[in-house]
């Protein structure tokens, strides 16, 4: 098990962030006044339903968004993100691959943007879509509407591997594809960060997918978003897949849904109270 | 459908188009001055092709529409981006577009003409002129289509603003960009044969006039509008195969 | 996909080829050819055209049709306007049984093939003249060589008169600059400077530019000591002309009458004008002075009765043409028109 050199101090510093849009309407505070910190090879889950601001967060860590109030640091001198720095990698939730493009010119494109020369970031870009199991020159070779589903998500997350960032942040990265694939594709994932273990942000809104891949799960409030509760995960690695049956992760489960339960009543509510209608 | 089959369904449909019109001229008994038949308009374009009547009007012609497109497809590009990423462009410049090309640049081209004091360059301005709409307009609707999620993740990565247009939205502009340029293309041969119209004394436009109202010569007329159909055909042909080679398929 | 497109495209160009720009491709059949006089109290309807747009210089026309001149014939006259291609294929092909053209057009027509007849004169003296500022209008044609022209384009009797002065001057086209005006707008190419001489009427221009100002009294280069060139005129197509002779002369006789009343009494011809051109009220003044000027330019010399033909006029003419290479010289000039005025 390879560890990436993590140098000492937090990978991930959050405090007191706030970050608001001007909405026609009026301004929408997604965050407000969050605090909270990754270690280097932390695999940190962020959950919660939607519209509680999880994208915001992890738009925020990117460099994408300016915060109102508060701050974000990396690394140990705990400098501001920015957005191409090379220090983050960041996955979407849909594949965002650059259609007229070959897969392997579309995993380039970071260096590309920073200048980095064609026979490098050829080589660098083969290199990342190896770690995701698409070392076959054909695959690197087609255009994205030539590959499924799977393998564009697969593409999109070479991309963000290729300028090996020590953060890799990702939102909801397999929520678009069908179970079955999810459920792998979370499998491959952690072996992929065990191999070469950066720190890592993953946003879902699935229990199963947080339990069964991070260290600790971050349950947010509703917007404006901070964090409700951070849950350890005790349980081994590599986590087999599924998981049901072992007593200590139905402990977990059970704590994260309490604490899902708490700050969420009022949406994850149920529709019908059982016996009502017979007893009517 | 092979290669073969699409050049032998166009040969196809072109011979019966000119059945079609032979047909009508015969059973209309038009007299050559009115309507001159297939043929005949054929013989007279292998005549006027023998004694160098033709060539010297077709390359002129030719000039101006090459030239015309050229310059106007780069500047509405240009102004389309502009026009893309700048709402108050977009809002000062649009209605002035708009009517500019409301107006028959026929009305125009007389004037345009002498401003320019004649001569290939006016011609190229007015040719221009007449091509600028379709393609700007195309770019700009091109370029404002670009897909939002693609532009996140390009500034995630860092890219900056230029990259942003030269890597993601012009590529992504490209299909919507060509139909204007295929619209484009077919508006300078009329741009030229307009410009023509204003004040040349070699063209194919010119030649139509010495054809119709100088030599009454109506099937050199037809030439001449045939030879404007060739050309048409070719730059949108030409035009095809940029966007083969251009668009990735 | 895109290249079944292709075959769609050439049929639709040729197809806007095949309309432009003789108008009314539908076949009429030949016009009723009623050799008789027509039913008493009944007019025959006829189509005359006359040239580009309308015109104080067409006042006989217009007198003929408002003061009963063709009425008194048994003619209800349609007056409308076509170019000078369309106009003479028109009349040939009988959609109109009239119209005014240029007997140098006739020439090259009838040298064609095209089936159409002059049967009048317009003018006896040749209108078409080169029109420049005094001083920079040379007396003999050789000192025409470096100057530059402003003309419509190298088609019509203004053309046929400028080579044949040039011709005269032992010049041909390259020796001068040519600028052309296809709007027939030369006169805005000679205010903006840009020609040192225009071609245009000499009854018509040089009036038009003189109320521009002081600054454009003008001088003439006429053609008729030069190269003699017969005019405008009436032109029929041969099937009416076969057809129905009385008919023409009938039309040409009271064209001429309204002629010779226009030149008794100006006034009325342009009343009458006033009626047909839109814009004559703007300008009457103008107006006046031009149809005095081309009433002179009817009468000419005075040696012919007006709307007469000059068959010596049509040889030299004719000897002219050929010379300068616009006709081949293989149809005879006394089959090109045919008089409808009577010399006796």
């Amino acid at each position: 098990m390879e560890h990436a050199t993590q140098p000492p101090g937090p990978a991930i510093t959050i405090e007191g962030l706030s970050v608001a849009f001007r909405m026609p309407t009026g301004t929408l505070t997604a965050l407000d006044g969050l605090s909270g910190s990754v270690a280097p090879g932390e695999l940190v889950a962020v959950i919660g339903p939607n519209g509680c601001g999880k994208s915001t967060l992890l738009r925020a860590i990117a460099g994408l968004l300016a915060p109102r109030a508060g701050r974000i640091g990396l690394g140990p001198e705990a400098s501001p993100p920015q957005a191409g720095d090379g220090r983050t990698g960041l996955v979407f939730q849909q594949p965002r691959l650059l259609g007229w493009r070959s897969a392997l010119d579309n995993v380039a494109l970071p260096l590309e943007l920073r200048g980095t020369p064609r026979a490098e970031r050829h080589q660098a870009a083969e290199r990342a879509l190896a770690q995701v199991g698409l070392a076959d020159d054909s695959a690197g070779a087609l255009r994205p509407r030539e590959l499924s589903g799977g393998m564009q998500q697969r593409v999109a997350l070479a991309r963000s591997l290729v300028t090996d960032p020590p953060v890799l942040l990702l939102d909801e990265p397999f929520s678009a594809l069908d179970a079955l694939t999810r459920d792998a594709f979370d499998v491959q994932l952690e072996a992929l960060w065990l191999a070469r273990r950066r720190t890592v942000v993953l946003v879902t809104h699935s229990v199963g997918e947080a339990i069964g891949l991070a260290d600790r799960i971050w349950v947010m409030t509703p917007r404006p978003g901070r964090v409700a509760a951070d849950i350890r995960v005790p349980l081994g690695r590599p986590r087999p897949s599924g998981l049901t049956g072992d007593p200590g992760m139905a402990a977990v489960e059970a704590e994260v849904r309490q604490a899902l339960a708490a700050v969420h009543a009022p949406e994850l509510e149920g529709w019908a109270e059982p016996g009502r209608e017979a007893a009517a | 459908m092979t290669i073969l089959r699409r050049l032998a369904f166009i040969a196809l449909s072109a011979f019966a188009f000119l059945a079609a019109w032979k047909v009508i001229v015969l059973i209309g008994g038009y007299p050559e001055y009115i309507l001159p038949a297939p043929d005949v308009v054929a013989l007279r374009a292998v005549e006027a092709i023998r004694n160098g009547t033709l060539q010297p009007h077709l390359v002129a012609t030719l000039e101006e529409s090459v030239i015309g497109f050229a310059v106007g497809a780069l500047v509405a590009v240009a102004a389309g981006i502009l026009l893309a990423k700048s709402l108050t462009a977009e809002r000062v410049l649009s209605p002035y577009l708009v009517a500019a090309q409301a107006i028959p640049i026929l009305a125009l081209a007389p004037l345009i003409d002498i401003w320019f004091g004649g001569g290939l360059t006016a011609r190229v301005v007015i040719c221009a002129l007449i091509v600028f709409f379709p393609i700007a307009i195309a770019t700009m609707v091109g370029i404002r289509s670009t897909d939002p999620l693609l532009v996140e993740m390009a500034r995630a990565y860092g890219a900056r603003p230029g990259q942003i247009t030269r890597l993601l939205e012009l590529p992504s502009a490209l299909p919507v960009l060509f139909g204007g340029l295929r619209v484009g293309v077919t508006l300078a041969v009329i741009g030229a044969v307009v410009a023509e119209w204003a004040g040349a004394s070699i063209g194919l436009g010119v030649l139509i006039n010495i054809a119709d109202q100088g030599l009454f010569d109506t099937p050199l007329m037809f030439v001449a509008l045939a030879s404007l159909a060739v050309l048409g055909l070719t730059f949108y042909g030409l035009v095809l195969v940029a966007e083969r080679l251009l668009i990735p398929r | 996909m895109s290249t079944r497109a292709l075959p769609v495209a050439i049929a639709l160009m040729l197809t806007v080829a095949a309309c432009t720009p003789t108008a009314s491709m539908s076949p009429t059949a030949s016009p009723e050819l009623s050799p008789s006089p027509t039913p008493a109290g009944e007019l025959r309807q006829v189509r005359l055209l006359l040239g580009f747009r309308p015109d104080v210089q067409f006042a006989p026309f217009y007198l003929a049709q408002q003061d009963g001149y063709y009425a008194d014939a048994g003619l209800e006259v349609t007056i409308e306007h076509a170019g000078g291609g369309e106009l003479i294929r028109l009349v040939a092909d009988g959609q109109a049984e009239f119209g005014v053209a240029d007997a140098t057009d006739v020439m090259i027509a009838r040298t064609s093939g095209i089936p159409v007849t002059y049967v009048s004169s317009l003018f006896q003296s040749f209108p078409v003249a080169l029109i420049g500022l005094p001083g920079s209008v040379p007396t003999d044609p050789a000192e025409l060589a470096g100057m530059t022209i402003g003309t419509p384009g190298r088609f019509g009797s203004s053309w046929h008169a400028l080579l044949a002065l040039l011709d005269a001057g032992g010049l041909t086209e390259d020796d001068v600059t040519i600028r052309e005006y296809p709007q027939f707008n030369q006169v805005e190419g000679f205010l903006a400077g840009d020609v040192e001489l225009i071609t245009g009427f000499r009854n018509n221009e040089p009036i038009r530019l003189a109320a521009e100002g002081p600054d454009y009294a003008t001088n003439l280069l006429t053609i008729d000591e030069v190269a003699p060139l017969p005019g405008p005129g009436v032109v029929v197509g041969d099937e009416l002309l076969a057809g129905d002779r009385s008919l023409v002369e009938a039309f040409a006789s009271a064209t001429a009458a309204a002629q010779a009343a226009v030149v008794l009494e100006p006034a009325a011809g342009l009343a009458a004008a006033a009626m047909a051109v839109p814009t004559l009220w703007e300008d009457m003044d103008t107006a006046r002075s031009v149809l005095l000027a081309t009433i002179d330019l009817w009468e000419g010399d005075g040696a012919l009765p007006m709307g007469a033909i000059d068959p010596d006029l049509w040889e030299s003419g004719f000897a002219i043409m050929r010379g300068l290479g616009f006709i081949d010289g293989s149809v005879a000039p006394d089959e090109m028109y045919w008089p409808a005025i009577r010399l006796d």
